[in-house]
């Protein structure tokens, strides 16, 4: 009997494992403020490649890797961020969050297809954009610290 | 003249060899999160590995034999297994963060994916160890090593307010927005990458290799007390670098290309290539030495015949030992396990097994059985029971802030 109860059990836990958290108000802005700290270093260090790479001051190989790099922990940072479930009253937050978060993601992808495609006019309007975007983010981030 | 040479080899190979993947990642990280707040534990740090290394060279060079070898004989087995396992455990995890940060560093110059990287990288070192002469492995990277001296020299380039860095490092002002336990946690992981205990074997085992007696410890003491302390302002160069460039901007340190990023913003292309260079050497150079101090310390606990100063047939253990470590390395590798997060985990157990390795050096440094005039004198052992302190602090607290802080991320 107790072997029969402990197996359900077990299963609800580990289950209870692989769903979304849906952490209280303060945990919530803690995780939330990281991992808008996290996409703000990545699009930071993406507009620093564009205007040094722009400047002719960057190897090519090394901008490709970092744009690979960047790209993937903005990736993984929105999904950390996404899959949360937020309380009630941070509604307004994730909304305005997961868009600032997407139009990184969406220039990250266009500064590495710009970059690739060598096409370095378009490197400082990029870069500027990288750069409204990152303070957009920082500000956000402020707000929930 | 040729005593001279010697010296100022021995120097300029200690400041090239100094940093490895853990000094450029964790001073970097810091200097990028806490601006040169942090620059006091370098300082520490350098202080108390000069204090152990000329102790274990002083060792070696009056007994003849290396320092692991003494403490079993010293200390019993046990106390001895003791500080191999701790040891050991951690030389292998430095060592696999090392072949790691060769592919890296091949990733930032080629383009190509790390993984590709570490099969050939984990064979180059395997040949290095197996067939080049101490001498070579010990000159030529250290040497190479050298190229990180651009950090510096991008540091000059950039023109920081040096009056307000100097306020800052003095005054250890922690930035406002980072918390108090993540500060610790990096205070540790930075001793700990400065202390790391695979170059106090290193050091002592080579004194061995290259068979020091009494008369070269004049030598000794020259390449601990310069060669190291201008190492260490290489360490500080890569955190000022990231203090000035990276810190302002918020961008936190997570990979290899944004340690190089700040000489590229300061020095250009031509300044980055010195500075992949320089992490190519500096992680190739630690590859090796971590990968035959693996070696040493089997090898010299068991009584195994050992070292590059005879034929690779006569220490078949020690070499089978080499060959073993740098497969596992590269399997660890393979299954894209993060290099970075091997240096991260590497640095802070780094400070975890301090203890093992320094005391039982304190304890031989003061046998005058072992020692005989040369024991430790009332300076070295007044420094060494204060560093025992420290290092027994800075292990206790290892884990707990490891966890507390989930890596420092928090």
């Amino acid at each position: 009997m107790r072997r029969a109860t402990a197996w359900p059990l077990a299963a609800v836990l580990l289950l209870s494992g692989c769903v979304p958290a849906s952490p209280d108000v303060g945990t919530y802005d803690d995780k939330a403020s990281q991992t808008l700290g996290s996409a703000v270093s990545e699009v930071r260090t993406v507009q620093r490649v564009m205007e040094t790479s722009y400047d002719g001051r960057m190897l090519r190989p090394t901008a490709r890797t970092q744009m690979r790099y960047s790209e993937d922990a903005l990736d993984t940072a929105t999904s950390a961020f996404t899959e949360l479930n937020p309380p009630p009253t941070r509604d307004r937050v994730f909304e305005r969050a997961n868009t600032l978060l997407g139009d990184a993601g969406d220039l990250v992808t266009r500064a590495r297809i710009t970059l690739e495609r060598s096409e370095e006019r378009r490197y400082p309007g990029l870069a500027k954009q990288l750069g409204r975007t990152a303070n957009q983010l920082e500000r956000l981030e402020e707000r929930l610290q | 003249m040729k005593k001279l040479f010697a010296v100022a080899l021995g120097i300029l190979t200690a400041i090239g060899g100094f940093v490895d993947i853990g000094d450029l990642v964790t001073n970097a990280t810091v200097g990028s999160r806490f601006g040169m707040s942090l620059a006091w534990v370098v300082v520490v740090g350098v202080v108390g590995i000069v204090v152990f290394a000329e102790m274990s060279g002083r060792v070696v060079a009056v007994s003849g034999r290396p320092t692991f070898d003494i403490i079993r004989e010293r200390l019993g087995p046990r106390v001895g297994l003791a500080n191999l396992i701790g040891s050991m455990a951690v030389t292998l995890l430095t060592f696999i963060a090392e072949i790691g940060g060769v592919a890296l560093a091949l990733e930032l110059a080629t383009s190509v994916w790390e993984y590709f990287w570490i099969p050939f990288t984990a064979a180059a070192v395997w040949l290095v160890l197996w067939r080049a002469k101490f001498q070579l492995v010990e000159n030529v990277f250290g040497l190479m090593g050298l190229a990180l001296v651009v950090f510096a020299v991008a540091l000059w380039q950039l023109g920081p307010d040096w009056s307000q860095m100097w306020h800052t490092a003095s005054t250890a002002a922690k930035p406002g927005q980072e918390a108090w336990p993540s500060y610790w946690y990096y205070a540790v992981a930075l001793f700990g990458a400065a202390m790391t205990p695979y170059e106090v074997f290193f050091f002592s085992s080579g004194g061995v290799e290259e068979r020091w007696t009494e008369r070269e410890i004049p030598t000794v003491r020259a390449n601990v007390f310069i060669g190291f302390p201008l190492g260490g302002l290489l360490s500080l160069s890569i955190a000022g670098v990231a203090a000035v460039t990276l810190f302002p901007a918020s961008i936190q340190v997570e990979t290899l290309s944004q340690v190089g990023l700040p000489v590229a913003i300061a020095l250009g292309k031509l300044g980055l290539a010195i500075a992949i260079l320089g992490f190519f050497a500096a992680t190739f150079g630690a590859a090796a030495e971590t990968g035959l101090s693996v070696g040493y310390s089997i090898a010299q606990y068991f009584g195994w015949q050992w070292g590059k100063f005879v034929r690779p047939r006569d220490a078949a253990r020690f070499h089978a030992v080499v060959l073993l470590s740098t497969i596992l390395a590269a399997v660890v590798l393979l299954t894209t396990v993060d290099p970075i997060l091997v240096t991260e985990f590497s640095v802070v157990f780094s400070a975890l097994a301090l203890p093992l390795t320094y005391l039982p050096i304190l304890i031989v440094a003061n046998d005058p059985a072992y020692m005989g005039s040369h024991q430790n004198r009332w300076l070295a052992n007044t420094l060494g029971s204060v560093y025992l302190v420290v290092v027994l602090v800075a292990s206790i607290a290892a884990i707990p802030l490891m966890i507390w802080t989930k890596l420092g991320t928090t």
